[in-house]
């Protein structure tokens, strides 16, 4: 099994799919001869030509559409939002005209918008966006938001043979510092299936449900934790739209005490459903309130001393943890 | 007499159409009459209070959703076709039943959206009728999506939208036709310039009030035609078809025409339309004068004119009557359909 990126998996993804299915094509800006901005789709133009590896205009919203109508006259398009932040330009046809279809008359949309997606490198307030939030509220489109470099690649692997608009938010933070031996391979690679949790370690005094960038940052906190005798539970979401309310469930009625981590800003995150979810059906089993540790509620910021500021941090996840622990 | 389609681009000045035989000048005739019939009857029931919702009717504008419609395959396998609020006979000339659009109205079971949407957004994989969207120009990169998929696939199948003025407004319309033509996809894009959006005179719409010198700019060889003139729409779409299906990328036709009620059955258009300009257009009205080339230049007798109209008249009847009888669709539907199981499952 080759060790690779979380970005050289995502890569890895779509060449495999392509492989197998020459329905399935990536479009977007730059993707093409060059490879994307990031190289995610590096050199797949040269292997499957133009016509399957597609430089388009500066045009997100005319993206979207085009691959909207391309999935529906029966092709598998993956569309690349250069930076997540610029999926606000193609919102419209994503809620208006990708997660509405099939409700309407039942003809499927099998569409994956790849959204590179996080803060944690210089970016500023248009280039580190999270944007799961902003699709999770409307009705008809999955969300999948990996941690690891297997996760990417078999997540995306399934998310491109779903029948569904899927929101791919691929984490930049970790395209390059997270490694893995994945294992690939277009007959043999190994697929994640979607609306399925993780759970990466296993606790009985506190369960931190996370996701994405922040799932490291949790384990980290984990091992820290164990030190001083604090058995700590860590669930990946992996997927939000399924979302796996059993495997949440299970963890909390077990150990009690929910802390819920993610690098998206708090007011309006996901970690608002998740904590309504836990007091709705797992409210008899609570030792303590649910706690959430998220981004500052502001725009993100350039500077590193800044966005630091800004961003969930391991010590700020340590310090809530440490305080649910001992509630 | 059809009016020729004027080209202005830099594309050779394209072959003329052919002759359109009586046959097929009848048939227009009929999805014509048969268009107008259908709404006229809906436009009825909803003012008796039948239809919740709103009416949006195309009156004035039935050569255009026949014409531009009719030189297009059929079926899953045919041509795609995306028209907009005013194209109702677009959608029977494509293959949906009369009754199912009654049913439509009426929000029944046998709607084609199982009563999830409502009025003219109509659609399903059967007929390679996407569901329009209430938000203008949407629809526009969707067809050039379509189109995109028929190119890689090497299929000689076109993706056709038709919109209104106000919807070159909007951005999905700049981005549609701006990657359209720098992907050579084969797409027919059909713009009704009815002169209104809702209140909005064209006026205040656009400065480039000859919408075919939008397309022009994007490098899409553009044709204006009398959109009144159902012969002479379907002479240019027929052209504009032809031409997608030899693979040279992707056309415009903008039918000029008028907005001859209000933007739907609600709007009091009385007190912003001049009337002058109502009773000119009155005058031209597409119906009439398709039925006087039909008597006058082809000699076609009345009595298969009338025989025409007579059918039209119990198909409507008989369509209203079984989407009267078909049930709502029950409650716990409301609650399906959010996600697809399978690629197809329509």
């Amino acid at each position: 099994m080759p060790e690779m990126t979380y970005l050289e998996a995502i890569r890895a993804a779509m060449h495999d799919e392509m492989e197998i299915d020459e329905r399935v094509f990536v479009m977007g800006e730059d993707v093409g001869r060059q490879g994307g901005a990031f190289g995610a789709t590096k050199e797949l133009q040269q292997r499957f030509g133009e016509l399957r590896s597609i430089d388009t205009p500066v045009a997100e919203s005319g993206i979207v559409g085009v691959a909207v109508g391309a999935a529906m006259a029966g092709q598998r398009p993956i569309a690349e939002m250069q930076f997540a932040d610029f999926v606000s330009c193609a919102y419209d046809q994503l809620i208006t005209c990708a997660a509405k279809m099939h409700y309407r008359i039942g003809w499927a949309v099998p569409l994956v918008v790849r959204c590179p997606n996080g803060g944690g490198v210089g970016g500023g307030p248009y280039h580190s966006e999270n944007v799961e939030a902003w699709f999770h509220h409307h009705a008809g489109l999955k969300i999948v938001c990996p941690a690891t470099a297997t996760d990417a690649y078999g997540l995306l692997r399934s998310a491109i043979r779903d029948p569904n608009p899927v929101v791919f938010c691929e984490h930049k933070f970790l395209y390059r510092r997270v490694k893995q031996q994945v294992a690939t391979g277009p007959r043999d690679g190994v697929l994640v299936p979607l609306g399925k949790a993780d759970v990466v370690r296993e606790g009985s005094d506190l369960s931190i449900i996370t996701y994405a960038s922040t799932v490291q940052l949790a384990l980290a906190v984990a091992d820290t934790l164990e030190q001083e005798d604090v058995s700590v539970e860590v669930i990946d979401l992996r997927t939000l739209v399924p979302f796996d309310r059993d495997t949440v469930l299970d963890s909390v009625r077990k150990t009690g005490k929910t802390l819920i981590v993610h690098e998206d800003n708090l007011t309006g995150g996901f970690g608002g459903e998740v904590a309504a979810v836990i007091a709705q059906d797992a409210f008899e089993y609570l030792d303590a309130p649910v706690r959430r540790v998220a981004a500052l509620d502001t725009p993100i910021p350039f500077a590193p001393p800044l966005e630091r500021e800004y961003l969930p941090l391991e010590e700020d996840i340590l310090s809530a943890a440490r305080d649910l622990a001992a509630y | 007499m059809s009016t020729p389609a004027r080209n202005i681009s830099a594309v050779p000045e394209p072959a003329p159409p052919p002759r359109i035989s009586d046959d097929e000048a009848l048939n227009l005739y009929y999805w014509m009459v048969l268009t107008r019939a259908t709404e006229e009857r809906a436009l009825n029931l909803y003012r008796q209070g039948k239809l919740p919702g709103s009416y949006y009717t195309g009156r004035g504008q039935e050569a255009i959703s026949v014409g531009m419609a009719a030189p297009l395959r059929r079926g899953a396998d045919g041509d795609w076709l995306s028209p907009w609020i005013r194209d109702l006979g677009s959608y029977l000339v494509h293959g949906v039943p009369v009754w199912r659009m009654f049913a439509q109205f009426m929000g029944k079971a046998g709607s084609t959206t199982r009563g999830k949407d409502g009025n003219l957004h109509i659609g399903g994989y059967e007929w390679n009728i996407p569901c329009q969207v209430s938000h203008m120009a949407d629809m526009i990169p969707l067809t050039v999506g379509a189109a995109l998929a028929y190119k890689q696939r090497g299929e000689d199948r076109v993706a056709v939208t038709s919109f209104g003025d106000g919807a070159t407004s909007r951005g999905d319309f700049h981005e549609g036709l701006n990657i359209a033509a720098v992907l050579e996809v084969p797409a027919v894009f059909v713009a009704e310039n009815n002169r209104w959006a809702y209140t909005t005179p064209i006026s205040k719409q656009t400065k480039v009030t000859d919408l075919y010198k939008k397309a022009l700019g994007y490098g899409i060889p553009a044709i204006e035609v009398d959109g009144n003139d159902v012969l002479a729409v379907y002479s240019a779409m027929s052209e504009a078809v032809a031409h997608c299906r030899a693979g040279r990328g992707p056309r415009f036709i903008e039918c000029k025409t008028y907005r001859m009620a209000g933007h739907a059955a609600h709007d009091k258009y009385e007190s912003y339309m001049p009337m002058e300009l109502l009773a000119e257009w009155s005058d031209k009205d597409p119906l009439k004068r398709l039925e006087q080339a039909l008597r006058e230049e082809r000699t076609i007798d009345e009595a298969k004119l009338e025989g025409i109209r007579t059918t039209v008249k119990d198909e409507v009847h008989e369509a209203v009557e079984r989407a009267d009888d078909d049930g709502f669709a029950d409650p716990s539907e409301a609650h399906l359909g959010v996600f697809a199981e399978a690629d197809t499952d329509a």
